[in-house]
């Protein structure tokens, strides 16, 4: 049985023509890195959801088990509607709204119910591989140096290139396949093929899908 | 002196801020642009639009309402099979210009739909994956990738080498013929209230067409009067502004790109028989005319409808039929060519000459037409 993973947190990646909350995460960098990745299956806006006054981090008022059930009301401000690829407004984290509360109501979507509970469990394995293995995270020198000396592994390792490597084919699998199983599979045979090259990322993936003592 | 086909006032704002001055005589035209998404260059293809420049009638005319198709995919399918065997016969490498947006794809399934074999062994995808990848990964490995020749959108060029031995096909026209940002606007904002309604009705045109003013509303009106269909709601209001003041600026505009190599001789053969829009056929143009109740009542589940449906039918991906919103035009991609110091061009007369900023005598010439010395 596939496990059904959990995420809840401050920043709320919404869908920008439904307005439904599909994940909700602590890390807005990890937001805004589906937001870039899932962007061929939709349009996506992070938006820090402490922003209205009926959401409650503690007990979280909105994570991955009812966001479905939430959404954001309709925004007149033209820069957020404009979704463009050139339009910085969209690639930043939305910290005002005319209105100060989400709606607590599912949204009418072409999507199946099924289907919907797909994509977001698609964005929240995403976000589980990113919080295992800080592929997204840009070291700077010195953090490289502390994390090649902890990992055993030759000082002149271009680690941010190898991140970059690996994150770009995760973020590929992810664009481009439509069911999960599909995504899985492929990412396990990613990590196997780089363990040689890069064993800790990729135990880190593998663990990730609970595959690394399989 | 020549009638101009393309004028990118946009740009000559941006070198001279003044032109949209409340007490220059000529603002109005320059501040047409302050609706947001109306067209670089203006031209109405049914009224003669009295503008400073001379103004050429336009390159596309409406065409003549012949049948009342509401099909989407009959007409669509029945324009690839016409053009596959005009490719065929010509002789002619056809190139698709694939953004992974709705028309482009639109298009390409179409294709890969009725195209023979042989015409498909033949196509060139062009396209800038960096880009069209955001917007549709899944296609392009699905339908793209190791099955046909893909070149870079950014080394991709005509040449006097090329011109006459390509046809370039792209996706122009398809936001006019659907509906329009102005629509999906609305649309976003849930004012679907305003689309329904007569537009006749509505007190203000400006909350409609956002950020429109008087002189926009009295050049509608009068094109209104010539339209070949009924304007009746808000929704074929904004559909009209697009598809009869928008339809020669999207189809012009990457001229500057395409024949930036080319001679006037040349950008003409290349334009004439170089260049195919499928969303500027005539049956697609009538089916945008015929169906425009069809668009409004279906525009609510999904913007542009009609051609998602058509990909989601053809390829399954259910995430980009239900969730995918429009993303820009990679007309931006070639926009560069008008904003970069390094292309100065911005204007083509009716016999395809180039006009530079950079080139005195035009910017003398302009002078005068725009009454600035």
């Amino acid at each position: 049985m596939r496990k059904n993973r959990y995420s809840n947190g401050r920043y709320g990646v919404v869908d920008i023509f439904r307005r439904n909350i599909w994940i909700n995460t602590d890390n807005e960098a990890i937001a805004h890195a589906i937001r870039k990745t899932f962007s061929s299956k939709a349009g996506l806006i992070v938006y820090d959801l402490s922003i209205f006054e009926n959401v409650s981090q503690d007990p979280p008022t909105v994570d991955s088990d009812c966001c479905l059930d939430w959404q954001i009301d309709v925004e007149f401000n033209e820069n957020v509607t404009n979704v463009n690829l050139a339009n910085p407004a969209t690639t930043k984290t939305q910290t005002q709204h005319r209105s100060k509360k989400l709606i607590n109501s599912p949204i009418v979507s072409l999507l199946t119910p099924e289907r919907q509970h797909e994509l977001q469990q698609q964005m929240l394995l995403y976000a589980h591989i990113l919080t295992e293995t800080k592929l997204h995270v840009k070291l700077d020198s010195a953090e490289i140096q502390e994390q090649l000396i902890r990992l055993n592994l030759d000082p002149g390792t271009d680690y941010n290139g190898s991140q970059f490597r690996i994150l770009e084919q995760i973020d590929r699998i992810f664009a481009r396949e439509l069911d999960i199983a599909d995504i899985e599979r492929q990412l396990e045979d990613l990590a196997n093929w780089f363990f040689e090259t890069y064993p800790w990322i990729s135990g880190r993936i593998l663990r990730a899908l609970d595959k690394l003592y399989a | 002196m020549r009638d101009f086909i393309f004028i990118h006032l946009g740009y000559l704002c941006s070198l001279d801020p003044s032109l949209k001055d409340t007490n220059y005589v000529h603002q109005q035209w320059f501040n047409l642009s302050s609706s947001l998404k109306w067209a670089w260059h203006t031209n109405s293809r049914v009224t003669q639009l009295e503008t400073p420049w001379p103004l050429a009638t336009t390159v596309s005319p409406l065409p003549e309402i012949t049948n009342d198709e509401l099909d989407f995919d009959t007409v669509i399918d029945s324009i690839a099979d016409e053009f596959c065997q005009h490719a065929l016969n010509s002789g002619r490498t056809v190139y698709l210009n694939w953004s992974g947006g709705i028309d482009s794809t639109s298009i390409l399934v179409a294709l890969l739909r009725v195209a023979p074999q042989q015409f498909l062994d033949n196509l060139v995808i062009v396209t800038d994956l960096s880009k069209s990848l955001n917007e549709n990964a899944y296609f392009y490995y699905r339908f793209i990738h190791n099955k046909f020749e893909v070149q870079d959108l950014n080394t991709f060029e005509i040449t006097a080498a090329n011109y006459d031995q390509i046809i370039l096909l792209d996706g122009e026209g398809g936001n006019q013929c659907m509906q329009g940002p102005s629509v999906q606007r609305q649309l976003y904002r849930r004012r679907t209230d305003l689309l329904n309604a007569p537009w006749r009705s509505l007190e203000n045109l400006s909350d409609l067409l956002v950020g429109s003013n008087s002189f926009h509303h009295a050049l509608i009106r009068e094109s209104i009067d010539r339209a070949p269909v009924s304007i009746d709601t808000g929704y074929d209001f904004l559909w009209w502004v697009g598809f009869n003041f928008k339809f020669d600026d999207v189809l012009v505009r990457k001229m500057f790109t395409y024949a930036k190599n080319l001679t006037p001789e040349q950008t003409k053969d290349f334009w004439n028989n170089g260049l195919y829009r499928f969303y500027q056929h005539p049956r697609m143009q009538m089916w945008s005319m015929n169906a425009r109740d069809l668009r409004r009542q279906y525009a609510e589940i999904t913007p542009k409808y009609f051609s998602k449906k058509y990909i989601y039918d053809f390829d399954q991906n259910d995430f980009y039929w239900a969730s995918k919103t429009e993303q820009g035009s990679d007309a931006l991609a070639f926009a560069k060519e008008l904003r970069t110091s390094t292309s100065p061009y911005f204007a083509f007369d009716d016999q395809w000459n180039k006009y530079s900023i950079a080139d005195q005598k035009t910017r003398q010439l302009f002078g005068e037409i725009l009454q600035r010395v």
